[in-house]
């Protein structure tokens, strides 16, 4: 009896043993795994120490050229060392927004060295504050000399702004200084953000690009406003306001070019000239990748036409026109300025090889020269090839407003006209454009 | 004598050497009799096509507002009527901007809406006539009116909407520059009807010049007569102002002329005055051609420019 109890335990031994065996295995190995997280935290933990002595020198060196730019304000600056100081005293500023808002996530155990670095960070904005005042005091007031030549005097750094046109907007938004406006015209569309503004009323509306309202302009009390130098009552108003002491300025809008200008005197009447030679740099270079991929083909000649009944075109002087050149095409309409009404007579001499239409249908257009040329409307090369291509709504936008978006525009309008530079071929375009295509701009 | 020979040749003579000066002379040079000969025979040629619909449609407007023209200035027995005074061009201009806002540039809307709108400018004037009844110089006081009405909206249509402010440009001033054949056919209709009806009745319109009473003793019906006449007349008016806008000065100065010329008798003058209205037309447009190096100038900047001068000088040469 007793030995067979002593087998039984033992087999009952046995088996515990064999079944308790894989799970203290089991148990073992877990441990291990705690202890390698636990190293890993640990190691993290380092790391994040090691950043925080990293994020605390960058603290340092920002310090270090806030107080170099403190010295060089002592040492009475040229106007042209302001600008600079003033782009550099942006830039620390958002260096150290950067620094706050990655301070503010690191969650460690060592609080304290973070909140010291913190406190740092926070006299350093403050004394950047000052010193962006000091700046501004000493940039302002400012005088720009406008498309119409007129000295401007800006008396302070302009933070209630009002623009007079849609290309105004879009040209303060590339200066990311959209916040500072108070009041645009009724046609501003874009950027859409900019345009729900105007909707819901954030952003007053000041009325039609010809026609703003004055009394709504005076009531929004703005330290700047800024319209085009061809609309006669922009120079009415600018009249008005200038003796009521309220400067404005007035951007030439004849030319490609005019666009860069209108970038760059935006740019020092809002007092972020760095910025503002960025992007005119930028809008520069791409039109010219667009002037230079386009060196070795064969000019065509392009018609640009924005009404039927009559047919209005873009003659010389139009920035459509010199956007053509700018694309190695030709004008087909060069012997007419401006945007002038031509009979269909003059369109069949003119025998453009493609035609653009911007907010007509291409039905329509062919309808009426039909009624008006008769069967022999055929013979334009253009309509022969089938390179009638319409442009639409807001699409057209790209390529009548004088901003840094013209850019886009071009090489919208080099895509339809020489499809060959971006792998495409005519056949592949839509006759009526309708939304930007997948293009980027060609490698210089 | 000198007179029949004017009236019978040389002015029939003028319009159809104008009209083929209008095939032969355009913006983009001059085209050779050969070149139009076998144009004629069937050749496909746009340009002369072109020239063809905008000479025909000059010609066409011309006979409008030279009939419509006289037709008003004997039936509200007043010298210095023309097509417009009874709010017709006003209208139409008005039905062109609302084209122009609701559907663009799309001819055969601008065209329907500036007939429509003539019409209904018109007919404003004519119900606010017949029902104060008390003459022409009432019409004319209506016509006025409803003209300045329309002028208000158009104004305020065309600051309010930037592509109303196309019909500035070209339309508001009249031009045959843009001219489709369809709604030339139209216009054709029209003044062929209206002419026909003052031409049938040519002798109760004449007797309105007489003065409403003298007219009553020979037995015309007056009212009826005068209102006949102006709905007829008002019929190639409209029809011409929707195919070409209001092109000013034609038709108060080719039935003045006429007038100077011919004297009163109604079916003389007018003849006389269509085919100084289709000359005159197609000479004003051929000038048009000539300044037009910059695109199209509208019409009724060439008919002022030269009418003007030239019929006061006609009126002093004739003692007014």
């Amino acid at each position: 009896m007793s030995s067979i109890t002593m087998d039984k335990l033992a087999l009952a031994a046995i088996i515990i043993a064999l079944i308790t065996l894989p799970i203290s295995i089991y148990s073992i190995t877990q441990i291990n795994k705690t202890t390698s997280d636990i190293q890993q935290q640990l190691n993290n933990m380092n790391q994040q120490l090691g950043n925080l002595d990293q994020l605390a020198q960058q603290v340092n060196t920002l310090a270090d050229e806030i107080n170099t730019i403190n010295q060089q304000l002592e040492n009475s600056p040229t106007a042209d060392d302001l600008y600079q100081l003033a782009d550099e005293i942006s830039s620390i500023k958002a260096s150290l927004t950067v620094l706050n808002q990655t301070l503010a996530t690191t969650n460690v155990t060592t609080r304290q060295q973070i909140e010291s670095l913190l406190e740092q960070i926070q006299t350093l904005q403050e004394k950047l504050q000052s010193l962006e005042s000091q700046v501004e005091s000493l940039l302002y007031p400012t005088t720009v000399v406008d498309a119409t030549g007129d000295e401007v005097i800006i008396p302070a750094k302009p933070e209630r702004i009002v623009a007079l046109a849609p290309s105004i907007v879009e040209i303060l938004y590339y200066l990311n200084a959209t916040d500072r406006l108070v009041g645009a015209t009724s046609y501003t569309d874009w950027p859409p953000e900019v345009a729900q503004a105007l909707q819901n009323g954030t952003i007053t509306d000041v009325g039609g690009f010809f026609t703003p309202n004055i009394e709504t302009i005076l009531s929004l009390q703005p330290d700047l406003v800024i319209g085009l130098d061809n609309v006669p009552s922009h120079s009415q108003i600018k009249e008005i306001l200038s003796a009521r002491g309220i400067p404005m300025i007035l951007l030439p809008q004849s030319t490609i070019y005019d666009v860069k200008t209108s970038i760059l005197l935006t740019g020092k009447a809002i007092g972020d000239i760095a910025k503002a030679s960025q992007v005119a740099a930028d809008f520069e270079s791409k039109i010219l990748t667009l002037k230079l991929a386009a060196e070795n083909i064969e000019p065509l000649k392009v018609g640009i036409i924005v009404w039927i009944n009559p047919i209005f075109i873009a003659g010389n002087g139009t920035f459509q026109a010199a956007g053509l050149e700018q694309i190695g095409a030709v004008n087909a309409f060069a012997n007419y300025s401006g945007w002038a009404s031509i009979s269909p007579e003059d369109l069949l001499s003119a025998s453009p090889d493609v035609i653009i239409l911007t907010g007509i249908s291409v039905d329509s257009f062919l309808s009426y020269l039909n009624e008006t040329l008769g069967p022999d409307y055929t013979s334009i090369p253009a309509i022969q090839e089938g390179r009638v291509y319409c442009i639409q709504y807001p699409l057209t936008n790209l390529l009548n407003r004088p901003s840094p978006r013209l850019a886009d525009g071009l090489l919208l309008l080099q895509y339809i006209v020489y499809p060959e530079l971006y792998n495409a071929t005519s056949a592949e375009i839509p006759s009526c454009i309708t939304e930007f295509p997948a293009i980027s701009f060609p490698a210089p | 004598m000198k007179n029949i020979v004017f009236l019978l040749a040389i002015l029939p003579l003028t319009v159809v050497i104008l009209f083929m000066l209008g095939l032969a002379y355009g913006t983009t040079g001059t085209v050779g009799l050969g070149e139009i000969a076998s144009w004629i025979q069937g050749d496909n040629n746009g340009v002369l096509t072109y020239r063809f619909i905008r000479t025909l449609a000059a010609l066409v407007v011309g006979a409008a507002l030279g009939s419509a023209g006289l037709a008003y200035q004997f039936s509200l027995r007043n010298p210095l009527a023309d097509p417009y005074l009874l709010g017709v061009s006003t209208g139409s201009a008005f039905g062109v901007v609302l084209a122009l806002i609701t559907s663009g540039p799309s001819p055969s809307t601008v065209y329907l809406y500036g007939l429509l709108w003539g019409i209904v400018a018109f007919l404003v004037v004519a119900g606010i006539g017949a029902y104060v009844k008390s003459g022409p110089t009432s019409l004319i006081v209506a016509g006025v009116s409803v003209s300045y009405s329309f002028f208000g909206l158009i104004i305020i249509m065309i600051n309010t909407f930037p592509e109303a402010q196309m019909v500035s440009f070209t339309w508001l001033f009249g031009t045959v520059a843009y001219v489709l054949k369809t709604y030339l056919l139209v216009t054709v209709i029209l003044t062929l009807v209206s002419i026909s009806y003052l031409f049938l009745y040519r002798r109760s319109i004449y007797a309105l010049i007489l003065g409403d009473s003298t007219a009553k003793s020979m037995g015309v019906d007056v009212e009826k007569v005068r209102l006949y006449t102006i709905i007829f007349a008002s019929l190639s008016a409209v029809g011409a102002v929707a195919l070409a806008g209001p092109v000013g000065f034609i038709g108060l100065a080719a039935p003045w002329t006429a007038r100077l010329i011919y004297g009163s008798r109604f079916s003389t003058v007018l003849y006389a005055s269509i085919m100084l209205g289709m000359a005159s037309t197609i000479a004003s447009d051929l000038v048009v051609r000539a300044l037009s190096f910059n695109g199209e100038i509208p019409l009724t900047a060439v008919t002022a420019l030269f009418g003007g001068p030239i019929l006061f000088y006609l009126s002093r040469k004739t003692g007014w």
